[in-house]
């Protein structure tokens, strides 16, 4: 297929082309680290029993959230995984309003209903994180369909990771929205691991991107720890969806460097050597170096927005920490419309 | 007032409500130009265009989903599954996204979607084109189940289903797409939880659900040649169920019978007997009885297929049985 | 193998017996053809002999004396020694087609096998457990009717509304009334179908009439003390008369016919018989025995009053069984003399006397309660002059007595001579749906004079 691309990984950034400039170089430093901050602290309180269900950080692949979402509207719209906080922080949830949901509290950005899995905030265009592994790819074409079908610029946006790939809703969702040329980014962040089962062995093709070939779409991979190489990719694939030219699979390879789950073990399935060598990649790190070191930016405004994020992230545990319970009484409130 | 057919009737109905609001659209298979298996759509592809009168690949699951995530984003799909069976394939859409995403955004994001099929046994369609599967939606929290049995009404359900900002299963028996009735000319719309008397009565209440009011109502007229008066209700939506009409009634007739093609166990008639005996039991004269289609995979051969539905024999014997608790 | 010995059907009719008290006690040793207890069906008391032989063994949970029980159900067992008592088997086969719906056939209820399965066991073992719907239940209690007294006519005997409704009241007639008079007792607040009952005991059916309704307004002004008596339920006389004498007010159309004739013969006549008769074991005709015979022999001349309305046609009967009514302690019952037309004065004063006796100690057979053709009934001993007795259906018509009065009479017109007669009051109640007015009046014309010249008919 002519208009399928594949980027090479690269270690270096520099080589994906001209860097944006400051303002967003800044950003997306503070988007990743305010979504590991964050998830700093939900991992604390998870081991001290104030969280009370699951827990998927999204520790090691903030770049992918962060590059993609920078060039996302509060209109366009995210569909999310069991592993979305990092997809919630970047559409624009407040680690306020995340913390509280994870609490369990009213405050929370799903009112206390969802937990990690399930989180909604449909005034920033999160339209659900799932505890099932598919849907955000058909629910994300349904999107890209609505925006289509009432003449908006306004973009769907599935996030899912390598399990869901040989499920049938990445078949049928990506199929759909390449024949009706829909409005909608793919994005698969493949992490190699579908908890603990390597992709290698629940596919015999590990080349995500190259499925675009089979629908007839763009299949692009890019490192998913580089924040600017996902930013680019997005970037292009953002504007084709707004132009009408149709979907586009991004395929961003990354790393959790924590446990599939809070408080679940992390060993058997891969090596202490191989999360370590991951761990030299930490999409903050390197990021904080390749920016310093071509001195876009200065030590100190990386250190300003370390120190704001820090207090961000410790005021959103106090605040979940002092939030309502919600009241019981609404404990079967909304299961239909008001209408 | 002007008779027209079951499915043409609907058919004006969802025709209405595409001119009114451009953000309704219909997917399925075959319901573009070719106008459905059923003609629910005949004649729209030539109004509204290809992206309102949307023809699918076979992927009954991918556009389950892809509707769900459509109607949270200001669309209102309905979705064609031509037999009710297919769906099946996006159960889990179904239940796990559709039913809860209202829920679990706290009443923030709308689900307006409306599910249409054709249900019930009719004409050998054998057991992958027949099933009836309400009793699976009604048990879940977050679904409208609609099952009109005239015209009139599946006009004026179908636009309401499609006004709703809930999602609605508006389940077409099979037995009744050709039947005629009179619909009004002016706009009406039916509004769900109301059920309609068919037949007034008191010696028995009679709910049938479907094609199994048209054939109750054959049965009681048998019956009436006899002096007994069966009072006949159909519920017309099963979620939400009007149970008032139905505690009204057996209030007055002390005897209850629920006739429905679809299976006894776990089914529409238990939901109902049960309600019945929590809210009403001290007016009860008899114990509830059910008269369902048999607990089987549909078989195919007429003569089969003839044994496993409740016909209008059945239905007399039933109600005599009633009486003589 | 356990016996079941169940509620016999004792009579064609008979739906449901009470059982009035066992002959044989619990752990008896019972040979074929022994009386094992008694019941009451209908009008009658009976005994019930064994037909099997073994130890009698009566379960907890068997029908007590004074319920109706249906025919057929078991009130106990005939055990062979060494047996195990069957309750549980007996108390799951009672109770489970009450609690569970029967199996269907297969186009019916997919639960089928469900119902062969046993009653749950809280079920098992409890005394006297009446099945009774909810409805019925509530209904009862609404009424205040002691629904224990009750038989069920739903399935298994299940007590519902309609036996509840019938014991609280007896049945009420449809109100016949004119349109005015509805008007008016709208407006008065009378409520018809009281009055109506109030009326039906003296008036029959007739219609109510705006005169009625004036009457009643006006002694609505002064209400009679009400009765605070609990009310009885209805045994099953009460209850076979109460719809006997309903169906015969809803379906027929009776005209009452009354005459005097002058009985100072016929009184003479049995004056000469008692006198006559050389002990009191002979049996003295009573003045019932008589017009039983007389009426026998004027209804042979008169056949279009010993007939029956049966769909679109009149039987007339060839044969005269009389009824006679007799007021007894279990309520009014109505002994037949059969072929009336063929026995003598004699073997009448017998057979009624007989026949009396056993239904005042209610132990007539089922058979000497049906199948009159005529009915006569006599309400002379209580001073009654005339009345409109109910036509006792399937018969056309009933003859009632009145009390012998003496009286100042005209003896002869001609000379204009008075004298001192015995007079008796003749009602007779005849369905005009059957026959007309004269031929019924030239039939009570008949039996008043033979009852003035007894010489002409007592030769027959």
């Amino acid at each position: 297929m002519e208009s399928t691309t594949t980027h090479a990984l690269s270690d270096n950034p520099g080589e994906l082309g001209t860097l944006p400039d400051k303002q967003v170089l800044l950003a997306l430093y503070r988007t990743m680290v305010v979504i590991r901050r964050t998830e700093e602290q939900l991992a604390k309180a998870y081991l001290s029993g104030l969280i009370h269900g699951a827990c998927h950080t999204y520790i090691g692949e903030e770049a992918v959230a962060t590059g993609v979402c920078a060039h996302l509207r509060i209109d366009d719209a995210i569909f999310s995984t069991h592993r979305g906080h990092g997809h919630a922080l970047a559409k624009g949830v407040t680690p306020r309003e995340l913390m509280a949901e994870l609490f369990g509290r009213v405050t929370g950005c799903s009112h206390g209903r969802g937990g990690s899995m399930h989180l909604f905030a449909p005034e920033v265009g999160l339209m659900g994180t799932s505890g099932i592994v598919g849907p955000s790819m058909l629910m994300a074409a349904g999107a890209g369909y609505s925006f289509k079908l009432l003449k908006t610029d306004r973009v769907g946006v599935a996030f899912f990771g390598d399990g869901a790939v040989n499920n049938g809703a990445f078949h049928e969702g990506i199929n759909m929205a390449s024949i009706w040329d829909l409005p909608v980014i793919f994005v698969c962040e493949n992490n190699m691991y579908a908890t603990e089962v390597p992709f290698a062995s629940a596919t015999r093709n590990t080349d995500v991107a190259a499925r675009g070939a089979i629908y007839g779409l763009p299949g692009i991979a890019v490192d998913g720890n580089d924040v600017l190489a996902v930013w680019h990719a997005a970037a292009e694939a953002v504007r084709r969806a707004r132009a009408g030219e149709g979907p586009t699979l991004l395929e961003c390879r990354t790393y959790r460097t924590r446990s599939h789950s809070e408080g679940m073990r992390d060993a058997g399935y891969r090596t202490r050597e191989e999360v370590d060598e991951w761990r030299t990649r930490d999409p903050i790190t390197t990021f904080r170096r390749h920016v310093l070191a071509d001195g876009h930016v200065i030590t100190d405004e990386l250190a300003r927005i370390d120190a704001e994020v820090e207090e961000l992230a410790t005021d959103a545990l106090a605040f979940a920490q002092n939030s309502p319970w919600p009241d019981p009484a609404t404990a079967a409130d909304h299961i239909f419309s008001a209408k | 007032m002007r008779e027209m057919t079951f499915t043409n009737a609907a058919r004006e109905g969802l025709t209405e409500e595409m001119a009114r609001d451009p953000s309704i659209f219909v997917v399925g298979e075959g319901i573009g130009a070719r106008g459905g298996n059923f003609n629910t759509t005949t004649g729209l592809y030539e109004l509204y265009g290809p992206e309102r009168l949307r023809d699918t690949p076979i992927s009954e699951r991918g556009f389950t989903g892809l509707c769900t995530g459509a109607a949270m984003t200001g669309a209102r799909p309905v979705v064609d599954f031509m037999f009710l069976d297919f769906l099946l394939d996006g159960m889990g859409e179904l239940i796990n996204q559709t039913a809860k995403i209202q829920y679990m955004s706290d009443g923030r994001v709308p689900m307006p979607i409306v599910f249409r099929g054709s249900i019930g046994i009719v004409g050998a369609s054998a057991t992958h084109h027949s099933g009836n599967y309400y009793p699976i939606f009604t048990h879940l929290p977050g679904f409208r189940v609609v099952v009109p049995t005239t015209p009139r009404d599946a006009k004026g359900l179908l636009k309401t289903a499609i006004r709703s900002d809930d999602p609605v299963f508006f389940l077409e028996h099979k037995a009744l797409l050709n039947s005629k009735g009179p619909v009004p000319e002016e706009e009406y719309l039916i509004p769900f939880g109301q059920a309609e008397i068919r037949l007034a009565g008191s010696d028995a209440t009679v709910v049938a659900i479907a094609a199994m009011v048209n054939r109750t109502l054959e049965a009681c007229a048998e019956l009436a040649g006899e002096g007994i008066a069966v009072e006949v209700i159909d519920p017309r939506t099963l979620a939400p169920l009007d149970i008032d009409t139905i505690l009204e009634s057996v209030h007055k007739t002390g005897r209850l019978l629920i006739v429905d093609e679809d299976f006894a166990p776990s089914g529409i008639g238990a939901e109902i007997a049960a309600q019945v005996m929590a809210l009403a039991f001290n007016d009860l004269d008899a114990p509830i009885a059910r008269l369902n289609g048999v607990h089987t995979p549909t078989p195919y051969s007429p003569s089969l297929e003839a044994a496993v539905i409740p016909n209008t024999k059945r239905i007399v014997e039933a109600i005599r049985d009633l009486l003589a608790e | 193998m356990a016996v079941e010995v169940v509620m016999p059907r004792m009579g064609w009719t008979m739906e449901t017996g009470r059982l009035v008290e066992w002959l044989k006690h619990d752990g008896d040793r019972v040979q074929v053809g022994e009386n094992l207890f008694t019941i009451e069906s209908d009008k009658a008391v009976l005994e019930v002999e064994a037909i099997d032989s073994g130890i009698l063994r009566i379960p907890p949970d068997a029908p007590t004396p004074d319920v109706d029980v249906k025919v057929g159900a078991t009130m106990a067992y005939l055990l062979q020694p060494g047996e195990a008592v069957p309750w549980q088997a007996a108390a799951t086969k009672l109770d489970t087609p009450a609690t569970t719906p029967p199996p269907r056939d297969a186009g019916s209820d997919g639960h089928g096998a469900t119902a062969n399965e046993p009653a749950p066991s809280t079920v098992l073992g409890e005394p006297d457990k009446r099945a009774i719907s909810p409805r019925a239940r509530r209904i009862a209690r609404e009424m205040d009717v002691d629904w224990q007294t009750l038989s069920g006519s739903g399935k298994h005997g299940r007590i519902v509304e309609r036996d509840v409704r019938a014991a609280s009241q007896p049945p009420a007639p449809t109100v016949r009334a004119t349109p005015l008079a509805r008007r008016v007792a709208a407006e008065t607040g009378i409520d018809l179908a009281e009055l109506a009952a109030a009326r039906s005991a003296t008036q029959g059916s007739k219609h109510i009439s705006r005169a009625d309704v004036d009457a009643a307004a006006a002694s609505k002004m002064a209400p009679p003390p009400i009765d605070q008596t609990a009310p009885a339920p209805l045994t099953p006389i009460r209850r076979l008369t109460a719809e006997r004498m309903a169906t015969s007010a809803h379906t027929t159309a009776p005209v009452t016919l009354t005459t005097e004739a002058d009985v100072t013969e016929l009184v003479e006549l049995r004056a000469k018989i008692k006198a006559d008769a050389d002990s009191a074991a002979q049996s003295v005709p009573s003045y019932t025995d008589l017009l039983t015979r007389l009426v026998a022999l004027a209804l042979r001349d008169h056949p279009a009053l010993n007939a029956t309305l049966r769909d679109d046609a009149i039987v007339l009967h060839s044969a005269v069984h009389i009824g006679v009514a007799v007021d007894t302690e279990r309520g009014l019952m109505v002994p037949v003399v059969r072929d009336a037309h063929s026995k003598s004065v004699g073997q009448i004063a017998i057979e009624s006397a007989r026949l009396v006796e056993q239904a005042r100690l209610g132990r007539a057979a089922p058979d000497d309660l049906r199948g009159s053709t005529f009915t006569i009934t006599n309400l002379g001993m209580y001073e009654i002059d005339a009345f409109t007795p109910i036509i006792n259906l399937p018969e056309c018509a009933i003859l009632g007595v009145g009390r012998i009065v003496p009286r100042l009479q005209l003896i002869n017109e001609v000379t204009e001579k008075v004298g001192v007669r015995k007079m008796m009051a003749l009602s007779l109640t005849f369905d005009h749906r059957v026959v007309d007015g004269a031929p019924a009046a030239r039939f009570l014309q008949q039996i008043k004079r033979w009852i003035e010249h007894p010489y002409s008919w007592v030769t027959r």
